[in-house]
């Protein structure tokens, strides 16, 4: 009779607190856009704004799915850093095959700060897309979009560390700078790699070398607002900044 | 009466005495061919490479005898002769005009020797001789680096004497066509990347094309691009290649175009990324000039603004020089 008590007890108490069980499966779940790999063997290598708490370098919390959700035997490393996790598969991944990179919420900082999210990154053999950095072939650096341990647990770091340029959404215009001179300004803008285009509205930006633009125009007001855009080579647009004249 | 007749007397020889001096000068003026004015005027310093260079006499300019007119460029100390192409008679100015443009930072003398001109009022058989020098202030030292010097010079001289020449362009196009790393087919060998990259200049003035392939301001690798002859060859322009292999997929490509005395008469970076999922990527940019070659004053450059966003779109600030007009 005790243990039945017991027991209706225990039940009664995973009913009224469900989250016991379910742990951070409450938080939000991010899916990104899919990626095109050509690497069979491509590693994914997560940035983290932080260091990691050790004891969430888990196969749980880092794992690749197939479509069928059967998980892909894959390595987990940690960088000297403690920022960085690769997850290395053991075996290629099979062409056609949708797969999914998960990072878990589960996550700790070495503060012990949750993430805030699940991130999933789906992904498959195929055709690069502009996207995917490693669309030619070489692998090692991965391109999934980080998530972080965030020093406040309300968020995680959704700014893309990935050098792919239209993922890496404020990755691609670096740095806009904007200076006065007497007859016209100066606006300056350091660009990623894939950037080999600096427009604002018909004008365009004189390449310096280096990845640096630099635009100098008569004719700005104190306080109007100017649309910067970097173009990569075939002329996609890779990011769009507005800078205030000052 | 005879004492008022007397006093008219005096009046008139007093008048006559002050008259007549006068004419004689006046006669005299016309009748001695001189100069009134040099332009540009001696000893000028920034003169503009553009100027007439005009001499104006104190009468109507008849025939001129273009063999005792000289015009001399200072090179090493030493003058030199600067051909003249013509000189037109012009009212009472005579107008040299020089085989090719001046250039910038010279001295330039103008002789005048023997019975050059004639003009309504005799024969200019003057020695003459003097000097200007065609030195620039650098545009960029003016609007970027050192403000301070365009304010004194805006107060010294009006917006219209001082004059901004942008540079010749010699460059048309440049096409990269970049072949990455890896095979081109499942079944091929994989083999070394390579690059072919080819420049389009005008072929007046070009002599050498150098390529410099650079990284993060590293110079990876460099050559000069060899001349494309035979069937082709285009018409008034040249068009030179060179190869690279084993470069990698994000580079800056620098462009100097050098003429016959290897200096640098144009150059350009441009930036290249290969593109994703492409075994070959190309790129060509083509350049064209509203700008190069000419020369505005400032008041045309504050009054137009599409004009001075195109002189500071196409040039590089530092190859924009500024020289001022006398007047």
């Amino acid at each position: 009779m005790k243990r039945i008590i017991i027991l209706f007890m225990m039940v009664g108490f995973l009913i009224v607190f469900p989250g016991i069980l379910q742990g951070q499966a409450s938080i939000d779940e991010i899916v990104l856009d899919e990626r095109k790999i050509q690497d069979p063997l491509k590693s994914w290598t997560v940035t983290f704004t932080q260091p990691i708490n050790k004891g969430t370098l888990k196969k749980q919390n880092f794992f690749i799915k197939d479509e069928n959700k059967r998980q892909v035997k894959a390595a987990l490393s940690l960088s000297n850093d403690e920022r960085k996790v690769t997850i290395t598969p053991e075996s290629p991944y099979k062409k056609g095959v949708t797969y999914y990179l998960s990072v878990k919420g589960n996550v700790k900082s070495d503060q012990n700060e949750f993430l805030t999210e699940h991130t999933i990154l789906p992904f498959k053999i195929g055709e690069a897309s502009k996207g995917s950095k490693d669309a030619n072939g070489s692998a090692g650096s991965g391109d999934k979009k980080p998530t972080s341990p965030s020093e406040n647990k309300s968020s995680s770091d959704t700014n893309s560390e990935s050098s792919s340029p239209s993922k890496a959404a404020g990755k691609n215009l670096v740095k806009v700078q904007t200076k006065k001179h007497s007859h016209f300004d100066e606006i300056t803008v350091q660009v990623s790699d894939y950037v080999t285009k600096v427009k604002a509205g018909s004008h365009e930006f004189e390449y310096k070398g280096n990845n640096v633009f630099v635009l100098y125009q008569p004719g700005l007001k104190s306080g109007e607002k100017v649309t910067v855009k970097g173009y990569s080579m075939s002329g996609k647009v890779l990011e769009t900044k507005e800078v205030v004249i000052p | 009466m005879m004492n008022k007749l007397k006093g008219i007397g005096v009046a008139l020889i007093l008048l006559l005495s002050l008259l007549i001096p006068a004419l004689d000068q006046t006669v005299s003026a016309a009748s001695d061919p001189s100069i009134d004015q040099l332009n540009p005027a001696a000893y000028d310093q920034n003169v503009p490479i553009d100027t007439d260079i005009r001499i104006y006499f104190n009468s109507e300019v008849r025939s001129i005898s273009p063999q005792y007119i000289q015009l001399f460029v200072k090179t090493n100390g030493t003058y030199y002769d600067f051909p003249i192409k013509t000189i037109k008679k012009d009212g009472k100015a005579i107008h040299i005009l020089p085989e090719r443009s001046m250039e910038f930072n010279k001295e330039y003398m103008v002789r005048v020797n023997g019975p050059a001109v004639e003009l309504h009022n005799g024969t200019y058989n003057q020695h003459l001789s003097y000097t200007f020098q065609t030195n620039y202030i650098d545009f960029y030292e003016l609007m970027v680096v050192n403000e301070g010097r365009l304010v004194n010079m805006l107060t010294q001289y009006a917006p219209r004497q001082i004059k901004a020449f942008a540079p010749k362009r010699y460059i048309n196009d440049i096409s990269v066509i970049h072949k990455k790393t890896g095979a081109l087919t499942g079944e091929q060998t994989s083999f070394n990347g390579f690059t072919n990259i080819d420049i389009n200049t005008k072929s007046e003035d070009v002599a050498n094309v150098h390529v410099d392939i650079m990284k993060n301001d590293k110079v990876l690798q460099k050559g000069y691009a060899s001349k494309v002859t035979g069937a082709k060859a285009s018409k008034n322009q040249f068009t030179f290649d060179i190869g690279f292999s084993k470069i990698p997929d994000f580079y800056d490509v620098k462009v100097t175009v050098l003429n016959s005395a290897q200096q640098t008469i144009d150059s350009k970076i441009i930036k290249f990324a290969a593109e994703e999922g492409k075994a070959i990527s190309s790129f060509k940019e083509s350049y064209k000039y509203k700008t190069a070659g000419n020369g505005y004053t400032f008041h045309e450059l504050l009054s137009k603004e599409s004009l001075f966003a195109s002189l500071l779109s196409e040039s590089l600030m530092q190859d924009i020089k500024v020289q001022v007009e006398d007047r």
